[in-house]
């Protein structure tokens, strides 16, 4: 194996990686502080891609532009969703699963009905690819790379030192007593929400151009992500990182080393994880 | 008193008078009341959802087609026909749930379907024994047996489809000789990449990678960059759904590879050059057929028409191979005289030769398969250039 050879290996890795974080730390983020598994996250993921795609395709709104709208959209979205089909079923586990799942099925089909089987696409941003030590990588995936740093990054920095990032963690720890002390818990939960799903809107945003969109992404999404959180700790974004990229790199290099069997890869470090520390490995017990 | 009692009279006098001249003199539209009920089982939602509606638009333009000059001829009768679909989601549990519901309550006895080999494995053990006629697509081999006679492939599957690309390819472009094969990771995949081994081993191609991914994959750069260490001469990735073929192309160019890409499948141009770009997409080597160009048949040209007649326009590309299910479906049952399936099936296994819109064909494989139930039709190259198709051949697939 060369160096340079390694080296792609390794930026496939990060590439990957990142892509597991975008989606999965909102998806974390929600379990974090709401308690509930939101299998709508990957639909709302697929949704973002198809704002992208209208946004730029149809309106001819220019890329940031409509990476923002799509966020503002999908945010908006998840709130009406949280109001209506969450909140009568808070603090109730199986009947919220169900309910996260029917929504799910629910913005599937109707994403089937309303932008057809077909695949679509959005317009590259930026062409070309750069050599970074001998690795090949396009430069639009380099903006994809630098964009989930950035958001990983403001998020974190947001719940560790905003005052509404800080009542989100109080709510997290002991919701009863943050009530207490005067935090809004239904506020912080729909701001929760608004922020998990402006995530899941970002990474479609972000990825449309990268790959394709079509009505079945979330599917998949919503699997890789709950692998993720379930590795690096639900409830846990330090966590949704650690995971997104670890399953990154097993898969990148796994690929080239063992071939065909990468994807049960993931599957077999959920048995590991769950089986000698089941709270994650960033998770609390 | 008895000008109302008159005047209904000869009211009713005039309705039954033109109910038989309607019935004397255009018994066609008074027999096409009848309905002639088919069966249809494709994925119209999940990620086979693309060939199950594209197999439906190619369905339905044949079936108004057949309504529109009277309905379905059988005997002295004539039948409109009337399509029940079933989306098995390209999941077998689905199809199966489709298969009891269609032979158990809709009471059909001819089914159109699917895509998916899972499925038609699925629903075979209800078929078979009801003596339901099941006209299927879908690759792997199991799918055709000789204790499967009521089972009819309507269109090629890759082993056909590589038994005329393979040597197309290798006498186009003599150099060629190192292959990679990339399919997904299941029963149609792993059939594929058996057929592509054989077929290339047969035309002196030599397999230096071969590698399964996942459906649902998105990002092929880890794939690749191991691919890209065996320096392949052409790619073929025949299992990969039409997207993810304009990903693999697209992300095989970013990561620098000169050769050739190909795929024994249809694609639609516009959506793939959108996804793969159309520099990347220059020279891809695929088995679809541009209804406007070169080798084009009349009835390829009358069934775009009818498809833009419906649907307008953009034409998509994948439809036309789906539409043998119905139109020889349709001469089946009329050359027949009868709506039995067991009827019908005698005269799909007697007849040598069929008209569709591809030009003659005929049902082959009883070396391959064990029994004569797979369609053999001519095999088309085209080839992408400046985001365009460009025909370049037509081969008749030839038996291993």
């Amino acid at each position: 194996m060369t160096l340079s050879f390694f080296i792609q290996v390794f930026v496939n890795g990060l590439m990957l990686g990142l892509t597991y974080v975008l989606i999965a730390s909102g998806f974390s983020l929600i379990y974090g502080i709401m308690r509930l598994l939101n299998f709508a996250h990957g639909e709302f993921y697929m949704l973002g891609a198809f704002a992208t795609y209208l946004l730029c395709e149809h309106l001819g709104v220019n890329y940031f532009a409509a990476l923002i709208l799509s966020m503002v959209i999908i945010a908006a979205l998840g709130v009406v969703v949280y109001r209506f089909f969450f909140r009568p079923f808070r603090d109730q586990h199986d009947p919220s699963l169900v309910i996260a799942l029917a929504i799910a099925m629910l913005i599937g089909g109707l994403g089937l009905l309303i932008f057809g089987e077909k695949d679509k696409s959005v317009s590259p941003v930026f062409s070309g690819v750069i050599k970074v030590f001998g690795a090949t990588l396009s430069q639009e995936r380099m903006v994809v790379i630098l964009m989930a740093i950035f958001l990983m990054v403001a998020l974190t920095l947001y719940i560790k030192f905003s005052k509404t990032g800080q009542a989100m963690r109080a709510v997290a720890q002991d919701r009863e007593a943050a009530a207490l002390q005067g935090i809004g818990v239904d506020s912080t939960f729909t701001l929760c929400m608004a922020i998990s799903s402006a995530l899941a809107g970002a990474a479609g945003a972000l990825l449309a151009p990268l790959f394709f969109v079509n009505p079945f992404l979330g599917m998949h999404a919503v699997l890789k992500a709950l692998v993720v959180v379930v590795i690096g700790g639900l409830g846990s974004i330090p966590g949704a990182i650690a995971g997104g990229l670890l399953l990154g790199f097993v898969e990148s290099f796994g690929n080239t080393f063992l071939g065909d069997i990468t994807e049960i890869l993931g599957f077999i470090m959920v048995m590991i994880v769950l089986l000698f520390r089941p709270q994650g490995l960033f998770g609390h017990g | 008193m008895m000008r109302p009692f008159r005047k209904s009279f000869w009211n009713r006098v005039s309705i039954l008078g033109i109910i038989f001249v309607l019935g004397v003199f255009f018994p066609p539209l008074y027999a096409a009341q009848k309905e002639f009920k088919i069966g249809a089982i494709f994925p119209l939602s999940g990620r086979g959802a693309t060939w199950g509606m594209a197999a439906q638009k190619a369905i339905t333009v044949k079936q108004k087609e057949v309504n529109a000059r009277g309905g379905l001829k059988v005997g002295g009768d004539t039948y409109k026909i009337e399509i029940v679909w079933e989306d098995d989601k390209y999941n077998a549990a689905s199809g199966r749930m489709a298969a009891e519901k269609l032979v158990n309550r809709d009471r059909v006895k001819f089914i159109l379907g699917s895509q998916s080999s899972a499925v038609i494995l699925a629903v075979q053990p209800i078929s078979e024994p009801n003596k339901i006629l099941f006209l299927v697509n879908s690759y792997a081999k199991e799918v055709l047996a000789p204790d499967k006679p009521y089972t009819f492939r309507m269109v090629l599957t890759s082993n056909e489809i590589l038994q005329g690309m393979y040597p197309w390819m290798t006498k186009t472009y003599p150099n060629l000789k190192n292959v990679a094969l990339v399919e997904p990771n299941d029963a149609t995949g792993w059939s594929i990449e058996k057929d592509c081994k054989r077929i290339a081993e047969q035309n002196r191609l030599q397999i230096g990678f071969s590698q399964f991914y996942e459906r649902g994959t998105s990002d092929f750069y880890p794939l690749l960059n191991k691919l890209l260490v065996a320096k392949p001469d052409f790619v073929d990735f025949t299992g990969a759904a039409p997207g993810d073929q304009a990903l693999i192309v697209k992300q095989l160019r970013e990561l620098g590879y000169k050769g050739k890409t190909f795929a024994g499948t249809t694609i639609d141009p516009t959506d793939f050059c959108k996804i793969a770009g159309v520099q990347n997409a220059e020279g891809h080597i695929s088995n679809t057929h541009d209804l406007l160009g070169a080798y084009t048949t009349e009835g390829q040209k009358k069934y775009y028409d009818d498809y833009i007649a419906i649907y307008g326009k953009p034409f998509d590309p994948v439809t036309p191979k789906y539409h043998t299910y119905l139109d020889i479906l349709v001469q089946a049952i009329e050359k027949s005289g009868s709506l039995d399936p067991t009827k019908v099936k005698d005269v799909m296994e007697k007849i040598d030769e069929w008209l569709t819109i591809f030009g003659p064909a005929k049902f082959g494989g009883k070396e391959y398969y064990g029994i004569k139930r797979q369609i053999i039709t001519p095999v088309y190259i085209s080839e992408m250039i400046n985001g365009n198709l460009v025909n370049r051949g037509t081969m008749m697939p030839s038996p291993p």
